[in-house]
């Protein structure tokens, strides 16, 4: 057993892999040479595919099933350390997705990027990444904490496709900016964002809390119950939201302590102590949500 | 070999002990937008909490937080609440909390127990105040409710912690005059205040009428005046005050711990001991009632840990 397991990728890998095996509470277990036998996908090509034609046939599907091939993942990096839930991965990984995938304990560090998928599923542990990740970072997370340095591509705290609901619990943390649809049918947890949001920010939430430190830029909380949504550097108010009042919501200061004690995360005492304006909303669902815009009125 | 001082600033301290009894505590964080609402609403929500026996709970503040100590970077107080059960405990947060904090302008209210194991539901049932339009937020992993009032928002956690703790700590002061007996007890008071993890649940954290269990003459009554104590009637019953001694004033104790109320009453009495005070001495039941024994000259000399229980009642009880 050693202090930590220390993945560090070979060289650039041409095409896009599925490393949903990088899960501490999986590698905990594993002495380094098991570690280097476990199976990661690879895909060879650098777009997503299209999944189906105009016919609703997916027409490329047997030339993809050709290139997609599983490869183990000493194949792809090297192996120091063995059982421990303390896991570092080194290398830039903006190709390598999955990672975290189901993980329910420990600690994954990653010195980079990170791809697709990150923490997908996550139900505990922590996944800290110093770079930039992809898309659908904490998909479906249930539980956990996701902190993401850089920026995050679109759709942060989603849910899988066809489901009804994304993150159920957990945090995610994103220093610098996300794209569309952060936030998009949360049920539970909190997602924190430094930076600017794009459009379909908290898009059919469902309860939950997105906090926007920057601006907020298109639609923001369409069809959203019973979701907070806090921008502190503005959002365009939908037409379907109602204007309540201007107050200082107590529990906003509840997070912002967590997140300057727990997280470091710099909070301005500007925000912390001032008022915000509440909008009801979205009356074309229940219009419990509300939409918190700091106004330093 | 530690030794156990029989006097200290030359007044005597008896060699007896304060018989204590176990109960169940919380501790309530109460934040608002200044100190004085704050404390406006702890005092409020401690008014008749006195002891266990008419007011179902015994209940003061603790100690006043800075911003930088409390979950909502608010001024804050800390209050702890005393019950017997576990569910007259969480029923007296409800009612109290319910009635005194969520009344009390810019207040917020928080759990002061947080690794506790034992958690009650004391926000939750609060919630139905908001008659449908109250919200919960998680946050870290602990559930609030924000239940909307006419002022704004009313915050409360939803369950709060529970531990075992101590009721019943005590000392008597004897002094010559009821003004030197009175200066003695202010001082042990001023001397305990902010103490964490122990209260005084007095008038300012004072007893002047301490009792025994039942009355002589009354037979409903579950306690009455402990006579052996009161210098008025010191001819015509069984006295522990000797010529001298006018006046006897009581400190209660209650705390989160044994070492806590141990360390507190060494503090106070050392305040006490003053001129004008003739002796210092504890109440208890002669070991058989109370599971937890202070005896006065161990916790003088810096000794915290539990003794074993003495043979006999060396002086009146004080329930």
């Amino acid at each position: 057993m050693s202090d930590s397991v220390t993945l560090t990728l070979k060289e650039t890998i041409d095409g896009r892999v599925v490393a949903d095996a990088i899960v501490p509470d999986r590698l905990a277990t594993l002495s380094a040479t098991e570690i280097a036998h476990l199976p990661v996908w690879l895909a060879r090509h650098t777009s997503p595919p299209a999944l189906a034609d105009a016919t609703g046939c997916d027409a490329d599907r047997a030339a993809r099933a050709q290139d997609q091939h599983s490869v183990e993942l000493g194949d792809l990096f090297s192996v120091r350390g063995e059982r421990s839930a303390v896991v570092r991965v080194q290398g830039n990984l903006a190709n390598v997705d999955a990672i975290g995938a189901a993980m329910t304990a420990g600690t994954l560090s990653i010195d980079g990027n990170a791809g697709r998928e990150l923490g997908r599923g996550m139900t505990g542990g922590t996944i800290a990444v110093h770079g930039n990740v992809g898309d659908d970072a904490g998909l479906a997370m249930a539980g956990g904490a996701v902190l993401v340095w850089g920026s995050a591509a679109n759709r942060v705290g989603g849910a899988l496709p066809g489901a009804s609901r994304g993150m159920t619990g957990g945090e995610i943390f994103v220093r610098r900016n996300v794209g569309r649809d952060a936030g998009a049918s949360v049920r539970r947890g909190l997602i924190v964002v430094g930076g600017d949001a794009g459009d379909g920010t908290a898009r059919s939430m469902i309860a939950g809390t997105v906090l926007v430190m920057g601006k907020v830029t298109g639609t923001v909380g369409l069809w959203n119950k019973r979701g907070t949504v806090v921008a502190l550097g503005g959002a365009t108010v939908p037409a379907t939201y109602r204007y309540a009042c201007t107050y200082r919501p107590p529990h906003l200061r509840v997070i912002f302590a967590y997140l300057r004690h727990a997280h470091g995360v710099p909070v301005d005492d500007r925000y912390i102590s001032g008022r915000y304006a509440r909008y009801c909303g979205d009356l074309s669902e229940v219009g419990k949500g509300e939409l918190l815009l700091w106004t330093d009125a | 070999m530690v030794e156990h001082p029989a006097a200290v600033h030359g007044v005597p301290v008896v060699d007896t002990f304060a018989e204590a009894f176990g109960m169940r505590a919380a501790r309530v964080i109460i934040t608002a937008a200044s100190p004085r609402w704050a404390r406006q609403a702890a005092t409020t929500m401690t008014g008749f909490a006195t002891s266990v026996i008419a007011c179902k709970c015994e209940a003061a503040i603790e100690r006043e937080l800075l911003p930088r100590l409390t979950p909502d970077g608010r001024p804050g107080i800390s209050v702890l609440v005393f019950a017997t059960d576990s569910d007259g405990l969480q029923k007296r947060l409800v009612e109290r909390i319910g009635q005194t904090v969520l009344t009390c302008p810019t207040t917020a209210c928080f759990d002061g127990l947080p690794d506790a194991t034992e958690r009650m539901s004391v926000g939750k049932p609060l919630r139905v105040f908001g008659d449908g339009f109250q919200a919960s937020k998680v946050v870290a992993g602990r559930r609030y409710w924000r239940i909307p009032v006419m002022e704004g928002e009313f915050l409360i956690q939803e369950d709060f912690g529970r531990v075992k703790g101590i009721g019943g700590g005590n000392f008597l002061i004897l002094g010559e005059t009821a003004e030197a007996a009175l200066a003695a007890a202010e001082a042990a008071v001023e001397a305990m205040a902010g103490i964490a993890g122990v209260i005084l649940p007095f008038p300012g954290g004072i007893v002047r009428s301490g009792s025994k269990v039942g009355a002589k003459r009354y037979k409903t009554m579950v306690a009455s005046t402990n006579d052996a104590f009161a210098p008025t009637v010191r001819p015509i019953t069984s006295t522990e005050l000797e010529d001298g001694v006018n006046s006897v004033l009581e400190i209660v104790l209650d705390g989160l711990d044994f070492e806590s109320i141990a360390g507190a009453m060494r503090v106070g009495i050392m305040a006490a001991c003053r001129p004008g005070v003739r002796r210092i001495t504890a109440g208890n039941y002669g070991g058989k009632l109370g599971p937890h024994h202070f005896h006065l000259r161990k916790i003088l000399g810096g000794d915290r840990s539990p003794g074993p229980v003495p043979a006999a009642a060396p002086s009146g009880g004080t329930p």
